[in-house]
Order: structure tokens, then sequence, then C-alpha cells
């Protein structure tokens, strides 16, 4: 008996003293720091040009990736592998001079050829997202001038394709590794990839042979939550330095504390109150001017996400320069809702409003529902899940009259213009600024035309614009660098910085 | 034994394993119909909301989503039949190394949750038996029955809440692979674990009340006392002996309700192993992953009941007698 009893006490011990050993820190010089970030979605690919899952580009554009140019936390160009591009005054070729020093991780160099072979794949590779060889259309022909120089000729000028080329679908791979880019990244940034288990986290580390500014860190393990109580849980139990975005904005109170630093930027996600324009009833600009009288938006933002975010009145975030605030155009009068109904003439109005089930969504529907209620529309909401039954329900068969999505792709607002999507919006004069605002010289002209495109998306009640999804970040209170705007798809951690530990 | 009772051993087992063989095979007709009849696919996901019809038509055609739902269930089971488990609807690549990583985990989180299960059960499950009628015995059949009502997510929440986040004496959720910290590993494993432990031991006390009621009753028990024995050293020495056999049995019948139970613990505690992959490839629609994960699922259950079936037959002369008479 003692006999069993002593044996069991030495294997417990044992153990423990394992534990512990494990546990205890061994080196005694400082380390760089191996951040870990929190973020809602898993990646389901690694390649950023053959899924559309925004959590590639989150991990990996910028960090693993680069592009010619790229856009900052105000909506500006900046080099990067180009030190500087010139365009030609009849806006069609544009020249970009590579840096000499510029290199991938597997230390081949980023040369023209290198680059020219990265977009011709977008061109010619049957497996890449249509919506980026539609942002390649624009372009003619590609040329290497020397080794770091390369020239693009476009078939018309496109502000958009310079824009796209600063994307995802700009990102200049490592032409030795273009086959395996579905599970293995490999670029030019400033962290390799490391590691990516699926359903779970994405561990880039540093690449020591960066031909720029290294990063002062070990490297960054991207960490997916489906549950934002778990990421909170996580980030106060210590296990995350970073919440990329908190998707329960009510839980920001909790790191209020000396311990974390909370940020709040803007995003490119308006949250869009979307119409389905082939339905007879909404096709009456009256009906869906009654429905932008009618909500009241500064209380639906308080009361589905905390007040967080930012009231934009078209689909215009305030990090592009074509940004003026159309937040008044509409504002909450279900009087003038009841009386423009009235005018219709339409008697009872039943809509049928299918919602993905993302955190915004569901709460934010029934809000809605009880404010178009109050003035004589008749709202049945219906859940969706997400993505698989939304995608199909909404976008692929039409199936709905209403809809509620953040729409967090940047400068998306030419989605209106396109009548064959989900909305299927038609309206030839905002097309026509769309396609002539792409084609200005000048970056002045450009934003002219599309803040009267963004105007008449408003005065037409194209959409009901709610909010923008606001940029919620919490860290830990010695990381530093992170920018609290964010105007890509990426988490940039290039400029972030953590004291070693 | 004699020749008869060879031949009709023979006989059970394989009826046993011929029910299993069946039984495989409508599981795996109505998971692959069922599947194939939710609504989307995995075409809208991979092109996500920025997609024109066009081009999710011309994904689906691609991806064969359009063929026949006969062709597809057929060329599946047949790749199933030969262990290849098929590719990633959305990256291309082989499911088999990913399952096989995942299940290690899975894997782990059953063994530990099985052991907490034991350790808590054990000791209260005998208590329970030795103070039956008092207000202690009351208490824990008591417990057990308020910890059978509460779910598993319920007691993870709070165990990650409290325990990971408040007190910060355990992580409140994550992995950490055994091949990189065996200290991470373990400490990330404890409060899944527990959690599993504790949904399971709430049913496990009672056998193991029952169980030990038994023995306490036995005449080897009372000798056993009679002659000088304390009570804890006989209960240990003569009666968990006794007891292991049924215990055994509980367990073996209760593994394949703790596989299931994993997957709810896994998503809490963000664990990537097979059951929280199983819930996000079925919002991604990634059929051939989901399919296969569920085949493994229902094949790992079929499995044990097939072995725990064919273990009482073949260990305990008297059921193999009676299905003989039965039988013959």
């Amino acid at each position: 008996m003692t006999r069993v009893f002593r044996q069991m006490a030495t294997v417990l011990i044992g153990l423990l003293a394992l534990v512990l050993a494990a546990c205890s820190p061994t080196a005694t010089e400082p380390q760089d720091r191996q951040l870990v970030v929190g973020t809602s979605v898993a990646p389901n690919s690694m390649d950023p040009t053959t899924s559309a899952a925004a959590a590639i580009p989150e991990a990996l554009l910028y960090n693993v990736y680069e592009t010619l140019l790229k856009i900052d936390g105000e909506g500006k160009y900046q080099p990067l592998l180009a030190s500087e591009w010139s365009v030609s005054s009849d806006g069609l070729i544009y020249t970009f001079n590579l840096r000499p020093q510029a290199q991938f991780a597997s230390g081949t160099k980023v040369t023209a050829d290198a680059v020219i072979a990265s977009i011709q794949r977008i061109i010619d590779d049957d497996s890449v997202l249509p919506i980026l060889k539609t942002a390649m259309a624009p372009l003619a022909s590609m040329r290497a001038v020397d080794d770091d120089t390369v020239q693009f000729t476009l078939s018309t000028p496109s502000q958009n394709w310079l824009f796209d080329m600063s994307q995802r679908a700009g990102i200049i791979f490592d032409p030795d590794h273009l086959d395996q880019l579905a599970t293995t990244p490999a670029g030019s940034g400033p962290f390799v990839f490391s590691n990516w288990t699926e359903g779970d986290s994405v561990t880039l580390v540093r690449n020591d042979n960066y031909w720029g500014t290294p990063t002062k860190l070990a490297g960054v393990t991207f960490k997916s939550y489906s549950d934002p109580n778990a990421m909170n849980a996580a980030m106060l139990a210590g296990q995350l330095d970073i919440v990329s975005n908190v998707a329960a904005p009510q839980a920001l109170d909790q790191f209020q504390t000396a311990d974390f630093n909370v940020l709040e930027g803007s995003t490119t996600g308006e949250v869009v109150l979307g119409f389905n324009h082939q339905n007879e009833v909404l096709k009456d600009l009256r009906v869906r001017q009654a429905i932008n009288y009618a909500i009241d938006r500064p209380a639906l933002l308080d009361a589905v996400w905390a007040g967080k975010g930012e009231l934009i009145g078209s689909m215009v975030p305030p990090t592009d320069p074509w940004f003026e605030d159309l937040s008044q155009r509409y504002p909450y009068d279900p009087d003038k809702a009841r009386e423009l109904l009235a005018e219709t003439g339409l008697g009872q109005i039943s809509l049928r409003l299918r919602v993905p089930t993302l955190p915004y969504a569901p709460g934010a529907a029934s809000y809605i529902a009880s404010q178009l209620g109050a003035v004589g529309i008749q709202v049945t909401v219906d859940e969706l899940e997400f993505p698989a039954t939304w995608v199909d329900q909404v976008m692929y068969q039409g199936n709905y009259d209403m809809t509620i999505v953040a729409h967090v792709e940047a400068r998306d607002i030419g989605n209106f213009a396109d009548p064959t999507y989900y909305w299927h919006y038609d309206n030839p004069e905002f097309q026509q600024l769309i396609a002539a605002a792409d084609k200005t010289m000048t970056e002045d002209e450009q934003v002219t035309l599309m803040k009267q495109a963004a105007r008449i998306l408003s005065d037409d009640a194209a959409a009901d614009f709610l909010w923008l999804m606001p940029n919620l970040i919490v860290t830990k209170a010695d990381v530093t660098g992170v920018d609290s705007n964010r105007t890509s798809l990426s988490f940039d951690m290039t400029g972030v910085n953590a004291p070693a530990a | 034994m004699n020749s008869t009772r060879v031949a009709s051993t023979g006989w059970l087992v394989a009826r046993r394993v011929g029910w299993f063989a069946l039984s495989m095979l409508v599981a795996s007709i109505v998971v692959f119909a069922l599947l194939n009849l939710l609504p989307g696919d995995v075409a809208g996901v991979i092109l996500g909301p920025n997609a024109s019809q066009q081009s999710i038509d011309a994904l689906r055609e691609q991806l064969g989503l359009n063929q026949n739902i006969v062709p597809r269930y057929v060329e599946w089971l047949g790749a199933m039949l030969t262990g290849d488990l098929g590719s990633s609807a959305l990256t291309g690549a082989p499911v088999n190394p990913v399952v096989a990583d995942k299940f290690g985990v899975t894997l782990s989180l059953v063994l530990f949750g099985m052991l907490a299960a034991v350790l808590i059960a054990l000791p209260l499950g005998i208590l329970a038996a030795l103070r039956r009628g008092r207000a202690d015995g009351v208490l824990i059949s008591g417990f057990s029955q308020l910890g059978m009502a509460i779910p598993a997510f319920v007691v993870g929440i709070a165990l990650s809440v409290v325990v990971g986040a408040k007190l910060h004496w355990l992580p409140a959720n994550g992995y950490v692979p055994i091949s990189r910290s065996f200290g991470q590993w373990l400490s990330h494993l404890i409060l899944p674990a527990l959690t599993l432990g504790l949904v399971q031991s709430a049913v496990l006390v009672r056998y193991v009340r029952s169980a030990f009621i038994d023995v306490i009753s036995q005449d080897y028990y009372r000798t056993a006392r009679a002659i000088g024995w304390r009570r804890w050293p006989a209960i240990v020495r003569h009666g968990l002996r006794n007891a292991s056999l049924q215990i055994v049995t509980v367990l073996g019948l209760q593994l394949s309700t703790l596989f299931v139970g994993a997957i709810v613990v896994e998503s809490v505690f963000v664990l990537p192993g097979l059951g929280s992959y199983l819930v996000q490839m079925v919002g991604n629609r990634d059929l051939p992953v989901v399919q296969s994960i569920v085949m493994i699922l229902v094949a790992l259950v079929l499995v044990i009941n097939l072995l725990v079936d064919l273990s009482y037959t073949l260990i305990d002369p008297r059921l193999r007698a009676g299905e003989d008479e039965v039988d013959d």
C-alpha cells in the first residue's frame, strides 16, 4: 500500500519538477520578442491572390510580401520596393525604379523580371481571383528596361491601377517559389513565413537578410479567435501582445488600465445596409430615401457598436483623398420618412432583411427592423451563416431585399458601378463618373470626380451607409508603433517595436 | 476450448465486424448526403464578398461542384477505403497530414480528460459509496446530477475567465506543441482537460459509487476488515481491483463521448484539434475535409463500441455462453 503511494508521489513530483523546469526562464540575456497578435478570422490559405479571405493579406501583406509602393496610415502612397516612380504625360506609361539592394528572403534579387513574372501570373494563372485580374485589365504591356527599372504601359489611363499595385494584386513574389504559394509564402518583406497551423495561427520570423530597415522583433504570430470573448480572455491572461481588432467594443472597458494601450482609428470597412435594386419597391427612390430618414444612425451606432466608429453617409472612409462628410444628408426624421412613403402610394411595404452571422449584423438588423416598423415598413429579419450561406443566398442567388455587411476592401466604391454586383445598382451617371475618375491624369482631378460620385450615391440613397467600422486595437503597454488607422487589408507590423523580454 | 466453441466465437466476431462495416457504409451515405444538402458552397467562400456571379459560376464548374452527387460519392468512398482523405477544396493541399497533426491534439485532450475524470470520480465515487445515506454522500450524488446538467462550454468559459484571465494561474486558452515546450504544452492542456474531465466525471462518479457499494457488501471486503485492515487500505487493496473491471468498461464506453465532447472544449479553448477544425471547415464548406473528419469520428465511435462488445464476449465466458444459446 505505502509502496504504491510512494511510487505515485514520485511520479507526481517528477512531473511537477518537469513543468517547473520548462516554465522557468533559462536564458539570462534579454531576448527579442516574438509578438502574438490576436485576429478574428483564420486564413484558409496562404496565397492572397487565390483566396479572397481578408485574413491572408492581414498577416502577410507588407510583413512578408511587398509591393512596389505601399499605402500608409494617412492613405498616401509611399515607396517600397520601388524607390521612385514616374508617369508619362498621357498617363499611360509608368516607370518604376527598383531599389538595387532589394532581395527576397531566399537571397534572390528583386529584379524587373521578378516584378514582371508576378504580374504576369496574376494575368495568366486561372486560379487567381477574378477581382485581381480585373485590377490588371488596364495593363497593355510590361518591359524590363534594365535589372532595376520596370516599365508598365496601360491601354488607358488608370488611377485605380496604381492603387491596386499597392495592394495584393501588386505583390511581388519570389519567382522561384510561385508553385507553393498556397502553403509557403515567399516574399521580400522584413518577416519570413515560418509556420501555418491551419485554423489556428500563422507564425512569421525576422528576415535577417532584409534589404531595408530590419525589424527589432524576433517575429510575430497571428493567432485567430472565432470567439471575441476567448480573444479578450487570452489578452487579459497575458497570452497576447496585441488584439488586432476588438470585435466586441462593449468589452473595451476592461482594457482601460495601465497594463494596456487602447487605440481607436479608422478602417476601410463601410457597414452598408444594402438594397436589392431589382426589388420593385426598392427601385423607388422615395422608398430608399424614406429608409435613410427612418434610421437613427447615431443611436444605432451607440446601441450596436458602443458608439465606436464614424458616420460617413457614402461609400468613402475618411482616409480616402476624396472623403467628404455626407453623414447629414439624411438626418433622422421619421415624419419625413412617412411622408415620402405616403407619396409613393405603395401602402404596406414588407421587406426581408437577410443578414450574415457576424458580430455587428444581427443586432443592427433588429434595431433597424423596429425603426422601419415605426414608419410603416414591415421587416422580417433572417440570419444567414457567414460566409457560406450568406454569400450563396444573398450574393449569388440574389435572394434578399436588404442586407447588412461591412465592405472591408479599400476603395471599393467602384462596386456600385457594376450593375451585376449583388446590389444591382445601375446608375449610368455614377458609372461614367467612376470611369472618368479612373482615367484622370492627376490625383486632384480624380479627387474632384470621386467626390461627385460619392455625392450621387448619397443623394440617390443607393444604400444606407450605416457607419464606418472603427479600428479598435489593444496592445500591451510596452508595445509601440502600431498604426491606429487601417487603410489596407494588411495588419502592418513593420513599424512595431517592443522591448526585449 | 472445444472446436464448436471456437467456430461459434469466430462467427460471433465475424458478425460483429460485419455490422461494423455495414454501419460505416450507412454512415458514409448519410454524412455525404447531408453535407451536400447544406446551402452555400466553397466557391463563394474562396471568392468572398466581392465576387461576381460569373466568377462564382466558373469556380463551381472548375471545382466539380456541378457534378452529379452519386459519382462524387463513389469517388470519395473509393479514396477513403484506400486511406486517402482527399484534398482540401480551399487550399488543394492533401487532408491526411493536417488531420494527423490535429488528431494528436485531440488525442492528448481526450487522454488527459479521461485521466482528470478518473482522478475526480474515483475518490468522490468511493466516498459516496462509503457515505451512502449520509449528508456528504448525498451531496456528492447531487453534485454529479448538477455536473451532468451544466454544458461543457459553460464550465470551460468559467474556468478560462476565472483561472486564466483573472487569476493568471494557467493560460486562458490556446495550445503549444509538445515539441516546442513540454511545460507549456502541459499547462495549456490542464484547463481544457479539466473541463472535459469534470463533465465526464459527473457521469462516472455514479458508476464508481455503485461498483463500490457492490464491493463493500462482498465477503472478501468484510473479511479484510475483520482481520484488521483499515477501511481505505482495504478499499484500495481489495475493492479497487474488483471494481476496476466495471469502471474500465464504462470508461471504454465513455471514450466515444469524450471525443464528441472534445469538439466543444476545443472550440472554447481555441485548441487546434480535430473538433475546432471541423467547426471552422463546416463554416468554409470545405466538404472534403468535413466529410473525412466526420467519418473518422464515426469510425472511432464504432471501433470503440466494437472493441468493447468483443472484449465483453471474449473475456467473460458467461456472456459468450449466453450468446451461444441464443444463436443455437
